[in-house]
């Protein structure tokens, strides 16, 4: 058998060595926890990475698999007391595979629907206005701040986008939108191996920006992976000196500038869910706390498993798109934890967690008759500013 | 059709497709364990009842084809490694809680159920499971009392063997026994239960345990103590048992181990060549008691370091920092990796200094980085080695290094293992230190596997070095592949 094409997996050679292969990960990482199986731990994954690089083993269908399970939430990142880096293992192993065209079938549709349509959905450029409210003036011609909407807000979740939308608004932001020159973040490319195809994503979204008068200084997403994409990736691949927010983060920054007043409460008891791409990979953790905690007659309570430690709800690192039923068993998991808590609403900060969330909610509904509202925060924020 | 694909076409018909895994990512990712072995075994498959075990076994009789049974695969010594091929029985599917009675001080587990979830379980009643190895959060009822594991706690409460007090066993011929009780106490009768314990999966595979269980400590208090060298601090140790205190738990870590921890995950310990951590708990008036006396045989032993505290994060962030020594090791120096070589060990308690004073000078000897730390309060040591992963010279000195070291134990009278088992990497030493032992663990073997089915080749089966040939070794040695 052959190493040759496992490049960006050598790099790691050394990292992979390190890995005890203890097992620790195991207790935290979100596919093992429900499969039980040794190929769905991290620890495996690091095993088979380095039996790829090692020219032992084939990237036949069952490998491919269990590599592109990983949902990169980096839980197994945290949990590790030799620090290994599985996540940057697993970015570097699939950029192999997808140089070598060894990815998931699913995938390839994905790819090549960015490739076409700058989205993963398969929608066109002027689609990504469709739920723009029609009530709102032009927003296309530049400003202070880019809200930068995302294929998830800007394709699928019609109520994220008119409630971000309309919640910056109501607190008068000069905020303008890149309408149909807005490509995906390129974040799916990265996860699915095609690293270069997130670069090409920067390229063309930071030209579309720099075309706009007033070019706008700061960068607002609602997405978690995008704010990850935008302040992290673009920063490293292409290089800019714009100021990223989460929108949490700029939402927290408006609360504490007065600028933004919750009206009226929800009246009920909140959990919030940490989407991993901006908590345990970017740390963001007070900001949307310290928000939804200044909400009146709203309890806010917490995941037994909160911040670094927060359970991942599944939907991250291509999971969802190759294993649909895997996904939302994991979501289950993590809708029952605030259940548990009796929380009567989910609040997070991402489409893709949100959409996750709210899936498992609906099948657990189906199956327990337990109701659990999931929301992201720019729909809070807009319905009780 | 060769006789291991019939028994798994067979094994397909008794447990179902999708129970049976001949997949490249299964039987690699099965092939390794914690340990620094590999082998690939024919096929994976997944057990969720003690009657898929039976049948399992009794078809493995017939074909002849090895069984190793395998929880959470974080054995150390090449346990789960399949040395002859054959399947990997993976029981965690069988991980129920089946029952927790605190009125009778039992819970029964089967034998895929993970230590810390049993005692997530057991917090709400105030107990919990003590023998507490650091691999807890891994480490299954199956393969603890395989292993009679044990942890920190070990020097007051004991091993897994001494907190199970009955189980169900599935034979090596498929026969499912009852062995033990559901009482604290029984008397006499063949103890078949107790073979269990240090079997490694040779002699039966156990699906279920009545373990006992043990109320919660009221109050807990830690200290870390610091010495100028780890013979003054295995002094120390020696110096609290026979004062006599015997606290909950009493930790050794030499130099290496407190640098790589504190490296490898921001400990933040003192910077000493040895520190003993100490867990007293109980009562609060009988811990308050015990940490005078701690602070007054710590002066007297010359300690030049003492901290001590009931801050539940901070106590918790010494045992962290403990637990992940191990692990850490790997990062004391950018070349080398962390092995399980001569990874545990235990002496007569009042040896300690003069062992790990020898150690050292062994270490020495032989270039080779020696790091020593362990639950150095009942004797049980552990020193792990540094190695560059693809050099054989350095794999050879190791080799020379482990010898030196259980020659000293041996010495010393000692044992070579104090918890994490033979199987292959102890195997060697083993054969030498209970060599009397061994044609009563043939003929005992025989009569309960007579076709030698259940994970061969381990322990006294085991009949070659520490690896004569590399390529049992799970890394990349030079030439060796």
């Amino acid at each position: 058998m052959s190493s040759e094409g496992f490049s960006h997996a050598k790099k790691h050679l050394h990292e992979m060595h390190i890995c005890t292969q203890c097992g620790y990960c195991r207790s935290v990482c979100p596919t093992f926890k429900e499969v039980l199986m040794e190929p769905e731990a991290a620890r495996s994954r690091v095993i088979l990475s380095w039996g790829l690089v090692q020219g032992e083993i084939e990237p036949d269908q069952s490998v491919i698999d269990a590599l592109y399970h990983c949902t990169t939430c980096a839980d197994c990142n945290r949990r590790c007391p030799s620090n290994v880096d599985v996540v940057s293992i697993m970015e570097s192993v699939r950029q192999d595979l997808y140089e070598m065209d060894a990815i998931p079938e699913n995938h390839r549709d994905m790819i090549s629907s960015i490739e076409e349509y700058k989205n993963p959905a398969r929608q066109s450029a002027e689609a990504r206005l469709d739920f723009v409210p029609d009530d709102i003036p032009d927003r296309t011609g530049g400003g202070d701040v880019l809200l930068y909407f995302g294929c998830g807000m800007g394709y699928t979740d019609m109520k994220m986008l008119t409630s971000t939308i309309n919640s910056l608004e109501k607190l008068e932001v000069d905020y303008t939108f890149l309408g149909k020159d807005e490509s995906c973040c390129g974040f799916p490319e990265l996860v699915m191996g095609k690293v270069h195809g997130m670069e090409e994503r920067a390229r063309q979204n930071l030209t579309a920006l720099e075309r706009l008068d007033p070019k706008p200084t700061k960068v607002v997403v609602t997405c978690a992976a995008c704010y990850r994409a935008w302040a992290k990736y673009y920063k490293d691949m292409v290089g800019h000196d714009l100021e990223v927010f989460h929108i949490v983060q700029y939402y927290n920054e408006l609360l504490r500038d007065g600028k933004l007043v919750f009206k009226k409460g929800l009246g009920k008891k909140i959990i919030y869910h940490d989407p991993c791409d901006i908590g345990r990979h970017m740390k963001i953790y007070d900001e949307p706390r310290n928000l939804l905690a200044s909400i009146p007659d709203t309890e806010l309570v917490e995941f037994e498993k909160n911040r670094e430690e927060a359970a991942c709800c599944g939907g991250g690192g291509g999971l969802k798109n190759v294993d649909y039923d895997l996904s939302i068993t994991i979501a289950e998991s993590r809708v029952r934890q605030a259940i548990d808590r009796e929380a009567q609403v989910i609040v997070t900060a991402c489409p893709t967690c949100k959409a996750n969330l709210a899936d498992a909610a609906h099948n657990i509904k189906k199956k327990d008759e337990i109701k659990v509202k999931v929301m992201d925060v720019v729909e809070l924020v807009n319905k009780l500013i | 059709m060769t006789g291991t694909e019939q028994f798994i076409s067979e094994i397909r018909s008794l447990l179902g497709a999708d129970n049976v895994f001949t997949d490249t990512a299964h039987v690699y990712s099965y092939s390794f364990d914690s340990s620094i072995y590999r082998g690939r075994p024919d096929a994976v498959i997944r057990v969720r009842s003690t009657d898929d075990v039976s049948g399992v076994l009794k078809l493995a009789n017939i074909h002849e084809v090895p069984v190793i049974a395998r929880g959470g695969g974080s054995s150390l010594c090449g346990q789960t490694i399949p040395v002859k091929g054959g399947i990997i029985m993976d029981m965690q599917a069988m991980n129920r809680i089946v029952d927790i009675r605190v009125g009778d001080l039992l819970a029964v587990v089967e034998s895929g159920v993970v230590n810390d979830q049993l005692n997530v379980a057991l917090k709400p009643h105030g107990f919990f499971f003590p023998p507490g190895p650091s691999s807890g959060s891994v480490a299954t009822f199956g393969g603890m009392i395989a292993n009679n594991a044990s942890g920190m706690n070990a020097i007051k409460y004991g091993a897994t063997r001494d907190h199970v007090l009955g189980m169900t066993i599935v034979l090596p011929t498929g026969e499912v026994v009852q062995a033990g009780t559901r009482t604290i106490k029984n008397s006499s009768g063949y103890q078949i239960d107790r073979l269990m314990f240090g079997s490694e999966g040779t002699l039966g595979i156990v699906t279920q345990a009545v373990v006992r269980i043990t109320p919660l400590e009221e109050y807990s208090m830690g200290a870390l103590i610091g010495f100028d060298t780890l013979e003054a601090a295995g002094q120390g140790i020696s110096n609290v048992i026979a004062y006599p205190l015997i606290p909950t738990g009493m930790e050794l870590m030499d130099r290496v181990c407190i640098d790589s921890v504190n490296k490898g995950m921001g400990a933040g310990f003192p910077d000493k060549e040895a520190l003993i951590y100490v867990k007293l708990g109980g009562f609060k008036e009988s811990v308050e008691r015990q940490k005078i006396q701690l602070e007054e045989i710590a002066r007297s032993s010359g300690s030049t370091f003492m901290e001590i505290t009931d801050d539940p994060s901070t106590i918790a962030g010494w045992t962290k920092g403990r637990q992940s020594v191990l692990p850490c090791l790997s990062r004391y120096d950018p070349d080398m990796v962390c092995v399980n070589l001569a990874d545990d060990m235990a002496v007569p308690i009042s040896r300690l200094p003069e062992a790990v004073k020898r150690f050292q000078a062994v270490s020495k000897k032989h270039g080779i980085i020696v790091a020593t730390y362990g639950h150095a309060g009942d004797g049980n040591l552990h020193t792990k080695m540094l190695v560059n992963p693809t050099s054989e010279k350095s794999w050879r000195a190791a080799e020379k290094t482990t010898e030196g070291i259980y020659d000293v134990v041996l010495e010393l009278g000692g044992t070579v293992t104090g918890e994490h088992g033979i199987s292959i990497s102890k195997a060697p030493y083993f054969r030498k230190e209970r060599e009397s032992l061994i044609p009563a663990m043939v003929t005992l073997k025989k009569a309960l596997d007579p076709k030698n089915i259940l994970n061969p080749g381990k322990i006294d089966q085991w009949k070659g070095g520490l690896y004569d040939r590399l390529d049992i070794l799970r890394y990349p040695v030079e030439g060796s592949l």
